[in-house]
């Protein structure tokens, strides 16, 4: 066998999709259109919070990107509000992508809308790891599945700029430790903001709600 | 599973490289990976095996190299490791209650390549 030569490369994994990210945020704020990425568990409770959130932040108007494997549940939910949505349907791949994102936004007029909201895939992984060109990035942990998650999903505690604790109304007689859960998702990301909500009985949703409405511009 | 993809991405830059230097044959590939980074290291050689089939780096070896979280002060720039598995956060001596910012741990770099 010949002799082996080594090439520097030193170059960023993934940094062509965080270029296209970048070209999709330079996009949208020519319209000033503000994109959020919003991930959690299945069942997190992402598609209710954004209804509620959709509902309560009006006039912003908002359209929608759907990210599921299969199925159009979501997205039939979505335009039952009358909320414009696009559905993609990513045939098993985990996450979503900023060249996934760039397809989705041709079918949205995103200079009628305040606001762009992906639904991402259902899961704690994998979306961490891809920039959409999102402004920002939440992430919703359910009070059902518990506070320990932070310990057991660190990266995406870091990747966001905010968490939504959802389903709050589920905490009387449950285990869930909200102070271990700040304390600790805080540990990881100093910047993080956190709110505590329950779309149900819309606790906490004016707090959530006025955070959001801070990135978006003034409605006229 | 999010290894697939960043691994096709490693590919694709891979074979590049490869071919601007006129090489006909990748054989290891080195990676720099943050301790921060949720990637599973046997799924990055399997997932190599599988896409690299049929192409100049079929049967490569990829190499890992894991560096450590390394945080520095927001008051001071004073360095320090954090591990995440640690009940205690960071602190400064000198600064208490003072933030953090990541400075190593966050890597995904392709290091380079070897050819033949």
């Amino acid at each position: 066998m010949s002799e082996i030569k080594l090439i520097d490369i030193k170059q960023a994994v993934l940094s062509s999709n965080k270029n296209l990210a970048d070209d999709i945020r330079a996009q949208l704020a020519l319209s000033g259109t503000f994109m959020l990425d919003v991930m959690g568990s299945p069942g997190a409770g992402k598609t209710t919070l954004l209804l509620d959130t959709i509902r309560r932040i009006q006039p912003h108007s908002v359209a929608v990107i759907e990210g599921d494997l299969e199925s159009t549940v979501d997205s039939e939910k979505m335009d039952a509000a009358g909320v414009k949505v696009v559905q993609l349907r990513t045939g098993g791949s985990c996450h979503l992508d900023s060249r996934m994102i760039e397809a989705a936004l041709r079918e949205i007029d995103s200079t009628a809308y305040d606001m762009i909201v992906i639904e991402n895939i259902g899961n704690l992984i994998c979306p961490a790891e891809f920039d959409t060109g999102a402004n920002k990035r939440v992430m919703l942990l359910s009070v059902p599945e518990g506070h320990d998650k932070v310990y057991k999903y660190p990266p995406m505690f870091i990747a966001v700029d905010a968490l939504v604790v959802t389903k709050t109304d589920y905490l009387p007689g449950s285990d869930f430790d909200m102070r271990a859960l700040h304390a600790e998702a805080r540990k990881l990301n100093p910047q993080l903001a956190i709110f505590e909500v329950s779309a149900k009985t819309g606790d906490g949703m004016d707090d959530w709600c006025a955070w959001l409405t801070a990135h978006l511009q003034p409605t006229s | 599973m999010h290894e697939l993809p960043i691994t096709e991405d490693i590919l694709r830059v891979a074979i590049k490289h490869a071919e601007d230097a006129g090489a006909s044959k990748v054989v290891l590939v080195n990676l720099r990976i943050g301790a921060l980074r949720d990637i599973q290291e046997e799924w990055m050689q399997r997932y190599m095996d599988f896409a690299s089939a049929g192409t100049i780096a079929e049967g490569c070896q990829v190499y890992i190299t894991r560096s450590p979280v390394i945080v520095s002060c927001s008051e001071c720039g004073k360095q320090q490791e954090f591990t995440l598995a640690s009940d205690v956060p960071p602190a400064c001596p000198d600064h208490p209650g003072a933030e953090f910012t990541a400075v190593t741990g966050n890597e995904l770099i392709i290091e380079g390549i070897g050819v033949a």
